[in-house]
């Protein structure tokens, strides 16, 4: 591989290759059926290359190669390798296999003893067809009978590193060798290809890039490595010769570039060392010069650079894959480890091209066995990296099972939390239902007090009234009473008088006495007053009894329950009771029409009487001083309903209030006059009626209310239960 | 002084508490009674009386408002309330703008009536003797200035 050149050159810089005294012949004994002659021959550089066979063989520039592989290192001359064979062995069928088959140009002659040759030309430049054996290494028969000797040249030029393992043997042991060749090649080349398959298998069922990468690494591997064995040149492009000159360019570079990539995502350098990684970008820069200059045909500086590059790029790669390493990304342990297994095969290849390790099949294979193991190790390095993403994705799905119970947790703390609150909630809800329930029953007692206390409100009112009108006549009756026994004390005194006349008495004196007794006492007119008086006495108890009557009437005591009643005693009653309210100042028309009895609660419906006439009088009282009150009552009825009218020229109901009259506790008297409770109870007691209430107002011309009561409710609500709750 | 008899004027619109009165104090006092405000000043115009007593809850004028309107013209008369109902404002009323000197309830006591009557004259006496007396004071004064007057010339 490219890397072996790399080393190489620095073995070069280090020791430069040195010629030593001749030796040139090689004897092939027999004992071994197949020797490098590397050590055993006489090199010639020819500078400008266009020395003749005759030139080169009578120059005395020859020097003895002191190598088993000789070196000539990086050079645009041809060299002329000369050797002489003698054949000590029982075969007669030697070959010469310059094992080697990146030369671009090989001419082998064979020097007949007259001086004449035959020549064969093969190489790079020469189509791979036009080789007598299909093996990318070169083969030339010797043709040395045995007990006999030959000299040959070989003449060599190659754009890159020119070494030349000579191998001389029998054909059997020549053919045997590149058999095993090409078995350990077959092996290597099979090696690579399942990895190769294996890898790609990997990506297509994971998906994961590196794998790709490492795909493309491998095959330009395999083609970079089975380029120094010559084969992409005999199998796959044998007729195109530029291929097989500058592949030897280019696919180094290539295997820089890929590798480099590959390493950095395999290692995750970006994520460890993402400043190293830049210093790739000037390899990159560095290849891709490299490759130009070879498609330009500048192959010695293109090989030149291309094998500094490589040089630096394995100190960076294995520099980064110790860095990677010592951060404990363990791919790094698997790349470091294959990198080596790699760097070792090449050295021990340099070594054994150098001498310094024998020139063995495991030598000469070293460089591609540590390639087969780089490419095993790193896969290994990607299995494991299935590995590491397996328990990457274990610890992240151990990770989510801790956050899924802990979230499990946290919700059933919740869930606690909750119930919790919910359980605090429903109890605070029930203690507030209950207080509730509490207020309700407050509320409760506060409506019958207040109802109670608009009762005791309305009869306060009415006993203000009622009083003024008992008292008066009581009055009256009660000093009548007093004048009349007065007067009757004054009759008696006057009828003793009279008893005292006695037919026998004197009647003339006692007529004087009596005549003086009436002038004092005024008969005629205490006579005449007490006729008066005693009329007095008689309206006063008349006019008590019609108020009691009233009252009794009004409240109707006993009679909760639903009984035909005539509406006109009802109102008659009630007009009776507000008597004192209206006398004088508010005149009452009555205009009765003929509605006959009606299915109702008496004494609930007089109280709504009591109330609106109540109302009709105070807004009359506000809205005149003088005598013009008129309060017309009017009743009729069709065929469904009774229609009772209250009609007053009062001071009427402005409209913005004329949607709260019916509220409880609205009101407009002052604060102590009104409960605010009348006409919502009346409201109320009407509905109970199935009726309704209407009202037209007009503020300052009166009012009227109409009540609507549905004939034959009895039927409609036999339970009047209802209006009991009301107001009781 | 010589015995002089109390007159009285009694207004009510309730006939029967007029002839009732009337019946019970005709022996004692000069009673005169009305009907109505109206009537009650129309009286007014023709006698001078000592004591008036008014009903409150008449039709048109209430008591309160007889009295007040009467202040002016006579003062002199004491003022007494007759009511069936006691009411605080009219309680008020009497005594702020009636200025009565009584407030009677009814049904009355014929005693404390007559008391009442008796002693509103005895006021009303009282003031009127005051202001003769301080009448002859003044004309006594007068005459003795003239007197001394004339004896300082003589």
């Amino acid at each position: 591989m490219y890397l072996k050149t790399a080393f190489l050159f620095l073995f070069c810089l280090l020791r430069t290759p040195f010629f030593g005294q001749v030796a040139g012949e090689i004897i092939f004994s027999g004992t071994h059926p197949r020797i490098s002659v590397g050590h055993s021959i006489d090199i010639l550089e020819d500078k400008t290359g266009g020395m003749s066979v005759a030139e080169a063989l009578g120059s005395g520039n020859f020097k003895a190669s002191t190598q088993i592989v000789p070196n000539l290192g990086l050079s645009s001359s041809a060299f002329w390798l000369k050797f002489r064979v003698r054949n000590l062995s029982s075969a007669n069928n030697l070959m010469l296999m310059l094992e080697q088959p990146n030369m671009d140009e090989v001419s082998f002659y064979t020097i007949q003893p007259n001086g004449s040759y035959n020549e064969e030309h093969l190489g790079e430049y020469q189509p791979f067809s036009k080789r007598i054996y299909d093996v990318p290494d070169y083969l030339f028969h010797l043709n040395i009978p045995v007990n006999s000797e030959a000299t040959y040249l070989l003449k060599v030029k190659s754009a890159e590193q020119i070494q030349i393992p000579l191998i001389l043997g029998t054909e059997v042991s020549v053919f045997n060798f590149i058999g095993l060749k090409n078995m350990l090649s077959g092996l290597y080349f099979g090696i690579m290809l399942v990895m190769l398959l294996y890898n790609l298998f990997i990506y297509f069922s994971i998906r994961d890039k590196s794998y790709l990468y490492y795909v493309v690494y491998i095959i330009i591997i395999i083609l970079t490595q089975t380029s120094l064995q010559g084969f992409p040149f005999q199998f796959l492009w044998p007729n195109i010769p530029w291929m097989a000159i500058h592949g030897g360019f280019l696919f180094p570079s290539l295997v820089g570039i890929a590798g480099l990539a590959f390493l950095h995502d395999y290692l995750h350098s970006r994520e460890f060392v993402p400043k190293l990684v830049k210093v790739s970008y000037v390899f990159y820069f560095l290849y891709a010069i490299s490759m130009t200059l070879a498609i330009l045909n500048i192959f010695a500086a293109s090989y030149g650079l291309m094998e500094i590059t490589a040089m630096f790029v394995s100190m960076y790669m294995l520099y980064i894959a110790i860095v990677i390493f010592r951060k404990g990304y363990r791919p790094a342990k698997y790349f470091l480890i294959a990198w080596s297994f790699f760097l070792t095969g090449v050295c021990i290849y340099i070594l054994k091209d150098f001498g310094i390790l024998p020139y063995n099949n495991f030598t000469r294979y070293s460089m591609q066995a540590g390639s087969a193991f780089e490419v095993i190790l790193i896969s290994f390095g990607l299995a494991d990296r299935i590995q590491v993403l397996k328990k990457e994705k274990e610890e992240s799905q151990a990770e989510a099972l801790v956050v899924l119970n802990e979230n499990q947790r946290m919700v059933k703390e919740q869930n606690v939390m909750l119930e919790t609150k919910v359980l605090k909630r429903t109890t605070e809800l029930q203690e507030t239902n209950k207080e509730l329930s509490l207020t309700v029953n407050d509320l409760r007692e506060t409506q019958t007090q207040l109802v109670h206390a608009e009762k005791m409100a309305s009869l306060g009112q009415l006993t203000a009234g009622i009083a003024h009108e008992i008292n008066n006549p009581i009055n009256f009756v009660k000093s009548n009473i007093k004048s009349i026994g007065r007067t009757v004390q004054e009759f008696k005194t006057l009828l003793r008088k009279y008893a005292e006349i006695t037919p026998g008495a004197l009647p003339d004196v006692k007529l004087i006495e009596i005549n003086t007794l009436i002038q004092e006492i005024d008969l005629a007119y205490s006579m005449d007053e007490v006729d008066q008086l005693l009329l007095g006495v008689d309206e006063g108890v008349l006019r008590t009894t019609e108020i009691i009557k009233g009252l009794r009437n009004f409240s109707r005591v006993g009679e909760d329950d639903m009984k035909a009643a005539d509406l006109h005693e009802g109102l008659d009653s009630t007009l009776i009771l507000l008597n004192g309210q209206l006398k004088g100042s508010i005149t009452v028309q009555k205009e009765y029409g003929k509605i006959g009895l009606l299915e109702c609660f008496p004494g609930r419906l007089n109280q709504v009487f009591m109330n609106i006439l109540n109302n009709a009088i105070q807004a009359i009282n506000d809205a005149r001083k003088d005598t013009s009150g008129l309060i017309t009552i009017r009743t009729c009825k069709d065929e469904k309903n009774i229609y009772v009218s209250f009609r007053d020229n009062g001071t009427g109901i402005p409209c913005e209030i004329r949607d709260k009259i019916f509220d409880p506790f609205f009101t407009t008297k002052s604060v102590g006059q009104g409960t605010g409770l009348g006409l919502s109870i009346a409201y109320k007691i009407i509905e109970k009626h199935h009726g309704n209430i209407a009202v037209e107002s007009e503020k300052g011309s009166g009012t009227l209310f109409t009540l609507c009561l549905p004939i034959g409710i009895a039927d409609l609500q036999p339970d009047s239960s209802g209006i009991r709750n009301v107001n009781s | 002084m010589e015995q002089q008899k109390v007159k009285v004027l009694y207004v009510d619109d309730e006939v029967n508490n007029l002839t009732s009165f009337r019946a019970l104090f005709r022996r004692n006092f000069e009673v005169y009674t009305a009907i109505s405000a109206e009537e009650g000043r129309a009286l007014l115009k023709e006698h001078r009386f000592h004591v008036i007593l008014t009903d409150q809850r008449m039709p048109g004028t209430t008591g309160v408002e007889f009295l007040e309107s009467i202040i002016g013209e006579y003062p002199d008369p004491i003022r007494i309330l007759i009511t069936g109902y006691t009411d605080i404002h009219a309680v008020i009323d009497a005594i702020n703008r009636g200025r009565v000197s009584r407030y009677i309830t009814k049904p009355w006591d014929e005693q404390e009536l007559k008391m009442t009557i008796e002693n509103a004259f005895e006021v009303y006496s009282l003031r009127q003797a005051n202001i003769e007396l301080t009448q002859k004071l003044l004309e006594a004064n007068g005459q003795l200035d003239f007197m001394l007057r004339q004896k300082l010339l003589s």
